[in-house]
């Protein structure tokens, strides 16, 4: 697959404030839908992303503590927030506030996950930066993927026992000034 | 006149051309209504959930929720902020409540301490400790009443009137007002 060879340009790419990126993935995470918005700005045609996983547009400047947190607790069936940096096809970088949530069948089971993802504000990623390059920092000192995931939650759960946050309340606590605006 | 093949060819694909782009436009705004839809379901289903589980940090994004969407994510934010202070409230009633509560078994037992050491002073049998011994199981209905009602024991009914704790604490005073006055033989 083309992911596998693209590097990122450090171009940034950025959309409106009144668009949502949205995908749907399977239970296995391969993409079963994206919007116009998402193949804009992940340069990407609708035909070469579907059926891909979405790891397809991964960044290597994101932890992975962060995606494994995201499965976890969409597995169980709960939503979560979760500020991401993604890689398109041109090697240009985005950033998004993801909302990703279980979609359910008619008997209330998981049928696969729904994402929606909206600009997220400056004043947030000025903390979230540093924040997950320390984490990918920690992920690099370890040749082993679990044991890289294992660090950096350690890490991540560390940080937000000192400021005495939840990861909810942490995103909330910057999303709550998108919601503000 | 007639156009030529070539022409006629050429006409039918430009026209193809532009009824699979506006087909595509089409699609395109159909998603985007759905997008649109099911992002608003979604969030407002969470919002309000975390809400009624205490999260009240959980705010419904208006990012990205345009016109009468956005009005009604508006209005779900307002009733989350009015749950959010009714929650507040609620916690600080119920610390005052109970802070009520310690205070005045604290003083009926500051009280009864006190009576007793008079009582054990005085001896027994005079019209004095008669009167003593009724005024302080006056005073006692009374601190009971207070007390049973702020622990909300009756079923929360004198816990919800606050007129009447007013009145019973007032005849606790003047109760003791008469306590008091009795003791100092006046």
């Amino acid at each position: 697959m083309r992911a596998s060879a693209i590097r990122p340009t450090g171009v940034e790419r950025t959309f409106a404030p009144d668009e949502i990126i949205v995908t749907k993935t399977d239970l296995k995470g391969h993409i079963t839908y994206a919007n116009d918005v998402f193949l804009r700005v992940s340069a990407y045609s609708e035909e070469e992303v579907l059926g891909q996983p979405h790891s397809l547009i991964r960044h290597p400047d994101m932890p992975r503590c962060v995606f494994a947190l995201l499965w976890q607790e969409i597995r169980r069936g709960r939503e979560i927030f979760a500020y991401v940096v993604n890689l398109a096809a041109d090697g240009a970088h985005y950033w998004v506030l993801a909302h990703v949530t279980p979609s359910a069948g008619p008997g209330g089971q998981i049928v696969g996950y729904h994402s929606n993802r909206r600009v997220p504000g400056e004043a947030a990623l000025r903390r979230i930066r540093p924040l997950y390059a320390s984490l990918t920092a920690e992920e690099r000192r370890r040749s082993r993927p679990a044991d890289a995931v294992e660090a950096s939650t350690a890490l991540l759960e560390g940080t937000l026992k000192e400021h005495g946050m939840s990861y909810e309340e942490f995103v909330w606590s910057l999303a709550g000034q998108e919601a503000a605006r | 006149m007639s156009l030529r093949p070539d022409d006629r060819r050429a006409a039918r694909t430009a026209s193809a051309a532009v009824t699979r782009e506006a087909l595509a436009e089409l699609r395109h705004e159909l998603n985007r209504m759905i997008d649109r839809m099911d992002a608003f379901v979604r969030e407002a289903a969470a919002s309000l959930q975390a809400a009624s589980e205490g999260r009240f940090h959980r705010q419904f994004l208006l990012e990205g929720v345009p016109g009468s969407f956005r009005t009604s994510a508006t209005a779900i934010n307002r009733a989350r902020t009015a749950m959010a202070g009714t929650a507040d409230r609620a916690a600080e009633a119920e610390r005052a409540r109970l802070r009520l509560a310690d205070e005045l078994e604290s003083t009926v037992m500051t009280v009864a301490e006190q009576v007793a050491a008079v009582q054990s002073a005085a001896g027994e049998g005079t019209s004095t400790i008669e009167t003593i011994s009724r005024t302080v199981c006056d005073m006692d209905d009374l601190a009971r009443g207070i007390a049973t009602a702020v622990d909300g024991g009756d079923g929360g009914r004198a816990g919800r009137d606050a007129r009447g704790l007013a009145d019973m604490a007032e005849r606790l005073r003047a109760e003791v007002s008469h306590f008091l006055t009795v003791m100092r033989g006046n």
